[in-house]
């Protein structure tokens, strides 16, 4: 048996020598008698050193002790791991819009799998399954997976296996396409104490050249762009951001994006201020793109290089569906070294420990009894 | 207020073994009566009866039926036969029912026994025929006039049954209530209440010529405290709170022994018979024995 928060136990150990300590050297007011001749008594401080110990007494202690201890296990969350294994995996397999095909990715973790594996999925959400037959997509999520949801995943699945082996691999069933990777992802894999090792499966086909964004460049007419709406009050921004390409102007604000269109789409660029300046979202094999930057033509605007990079950032092509493989990825998700040792992951809090809903159980009910066996020895004090 | 029947049964089965055991017992005057009415305890009024005691010469005024005329013939001088007079002693019970009567809890508490006092000492003096009272410190409702009627006993029985041990009324003023009546008064208290005052006002009785009988009931427990740890209380002044446990145990029983002392011989040395009765420690009749027969303080307490 092992604790899965042990410092609880520790705590409790500790309250309870408290409690014992305590209970020897308490001090109790005696009992309050009437007594004629009492004028007598020396009115002096009065210590008495108690002679026995009562057996009711030691039996309050340990009703006492047990309580704190049985609570404090409790909360350490008692567990049974399995049967120990030398070699554990996470499989964090990719169900995105980025696969082919989702049958390759289940056939892949079939074959890796073995009973004591954690399968992990991943578009960009992450769950876990306990068999390879549950491996299949999300209904009506089509976009790119991120590398970096499943690789979180796959930590927190370590440490829900590290009680069951001495070691723990990580494997990523993946097309690990470019699209798939973000800035935070090299960073996060760098969490996983170990070498892992990356399965690549077949990738939507590179349809790059039928995926330029059917873009409607707004800012060049004065008409609505898609999903937008028009603003209660025009207001003026100084600059909009797009692909790191700065356009600084005194721009005037007609258009806004509302909370619906942004729940499908991705903000391609961005008024200084924080507010989506440009959107862009799936739409069957292509991707559609609205942009809401007025830009006034008679200007020399179009004419700064500035403005002509920004430009380009919004005319790219998108990167959502059938990108090009990350040639850095299999490098970076396998890295090197030895496998990760269980005890490189914290302990996961998500474990069920149903013994621990037993001991929490049997405190309460001593507490009852603690109750019960006090009840006596107040009527005793307050007579 | 009439008592029910079964009261007054009850009173009778508790009282009754202790009455058997008093019956035919005296209680003597310590001191000559002042009083003319004829009965058992010796007067200082000369009278005419048989028990002859001294002549004396005739004086005028005097009645010239006392005149013994035979001692005229041979004498030639006129004398006054004077022989000694019996009188009655009118006995008044003072009880102190205050709080710390009530010490211990239960029926073998100092107010039980003084309870118990009263009931046998009124027998025995009616049964000598002397008129019999009660006064009750704190209770002006048991106030009972000396009496020699047949029912006076049972009428003591009543009132301090229906007495209980409570408060802290002073006894002074019932001892001074008590005096207008009687030549004879018992005082049952534990005179911790206000010791300084009953003693002058009894000073004072016995100056007047009243016989005082000082009945001190002490318990058993005041003597010999338990020794577990106790916060001790007095019940009649709450703000006497004070710690009892070994440490401080010999100091009170030399404080508590020195203040009984001291109360003794104040009291004995007033003219009192002064008496230590100790709740438990022999029969009550026993008691009452050592008080009607005047026995010195062979019991003293401690």
């Amino acid at each position: 048996m092992s604790f899965l928060a042990p410092g609880f136990l520790i705590a409790a150990a500790g309250a309870a020598l408290g409690v014992v300590a305590l209970h020897f050297i308490v001090t109790r007011r005696p009992r309050a008698v009437s007594f004629p001749t009492a004028r007598f008594v020396p009115d002096v401080p009065v210590t008495a050193r108690a002679r026995s110990v009562h057996l009711s007494d030691l039996l309050l202690l340990a009703v006492r002790v047990l309580i704190i201890l049985l609570a404090g296990a409790a909360l350490a969350r008692p567990i049974f791991p399995p049967e120990r294994e030398q070699v554990v995996r996470v499989i964090a397999a990719d169900v995105s819009g980025s696969v082919e095909n989702v049958a390759e990715t289940r056939d892949s973790v079939r074959a890796l799998f073995r009973p004591g594996d954690a399968i992990v999925l991943f578009d960009t959400a992450t769950w876990s399954v306990e068999t390879p037959d549950s491996v299949r997509a999300r209904p009506g999520v089509a976009s790119n997976g991120s590398l970096s949801a499943g690789l979180i995943g796959a930590l927190r699945a370590g440490s829900r296996v590290r009680e069951g082996a001495d070691s723990v691999e990580l494997l990523v069933v993946s097309p690990a396409t470019l699209g798939e990777r973000d800035r935070a992802t090299a960073a996060i894999r760098a969490q996983w104490p170990g070498r892992g090792r990356l399965v690549r499966v077949s990738a939507t086909p590179s349809t790059d050249s039928l995926i330029t964004p059917t873009t409607q460049l707004s800012f060049l007419s004065a008409s609505r762009p898609r999903l937008a709406v028009a603003r209660n009050r025009i207001d003026t921004v100084g600059a909009v951001v797009a692909g790191g390409h700065v356009v600084i102007a005194p721009f005037e604000r007609r258009w806004r994006f509302v909370s619906d269109s942004l729940a499908h789409s991705r903000v391609i660029a961005r008024w200084v201020d924080g507010e989506p300046a440009a959107i862009e979202w799936d739409s069957a094999s292509t991707c559609m793109r609205s942009i809401a930057v007025p830009v006034d033509s008679t200007g020399d605007m179009l004419l700064r290089p500035s403005f002509a990079g920004f430009r380009a950032a919004l005319a790219r092509p998108c990167l959502q569906v059938g990108s090009a493989p990350d040639p850095e990825a299999t490098t970076m998700l396998a890295a090197t070294g030895n496998l990760a040792t269980a005890a490189q992951f914290p302990p996961s809090m998500d474990v069920d420990s149903p013994l621990a809903r037993w001991l929490a159980a049997l405190a309460i009910a001593l507490a009852i009894i603690d109750m019960i066996l006090r009840r006596p020895r107040n009527e005793e004090s307050g007579k | 207020m009439r008592r029910a029947p079964h009261d007054e049964d009850r009173d009778r089965l508790m009282y009754g073994a202790l009455l058997d055991a008093v019956r035919g017992l005296r209680w003597r005057a310590r001191r000559v009566s002042r009083i003319a009415v004829p009965g058992i305890h010796p007067s200082r009024v000369r009278g005419t009866s048989a028990e002859f005691t001294e002549y004396r010469a005739y004086r005028q005024g005097d009645d010239l039926r006392r005149i013994d005329w035979k001692l005229f013939a041979r004498s030639d001088r006129a004398h006054v036969r004077i022989s000694e007079e019996r009188a009655v002693t009118p006995t008044c019970l003072v009880l102190d029912a205050s709080a710390s009567m009530a010490f211990p809890d239960g029926p073998g508490s100092k107010w039980s026994l003084a309870q118990q006092l009263a009931v046998a000492l009124a027998s025995v003096a009616h049964s000598g025929g002397d008129p019999v009272g009660l006064m009750i410190a704190g209770n002006p409702r048991a106030t009972i006039p000396p009496r020699t009627r047949r029912g006076i006993v049972a009428e003591v029985i009543e009132k301090v049954a229906d007495t209980s041990a409570t408060g802290s009324s002073p006894l002074a003023g019932a001892l001074t209530a008590a005096a207008r009546s009687a030549s004879r008064i018992a005082i049952v208290s534990d005179f911790l209440g206000d010791p300084d005052d009953v003693s002058r006002i009894a000073r004072e009785l016995i100056a007047a010529g009243r016989d005082v009988h000082a009945l001190h009931i002490i318990a058993a427990e005041e003597l010999d405290p338990p020794r577990a740890v106790s916060l001790v209380i007095d019940p009649e002044s709450s703000d006497v709170r004070r710690y009892m446990a070994d440490s401080v145990r010999d100091e009170y029983l030399r404080s508590y022994a020195e203040w009984r002392e001291v109360t003794a011989t104040r009291w004995l040395a007033s003219g009192a018979a002064y008496r230590t009765i100790v709740v438990g420690k022999e029969p009550v009749s026993h008691s009452v024995r050592r008080v009607v027969r005047d026995e010195p303080a062979a019991s003293r307490a401690g």
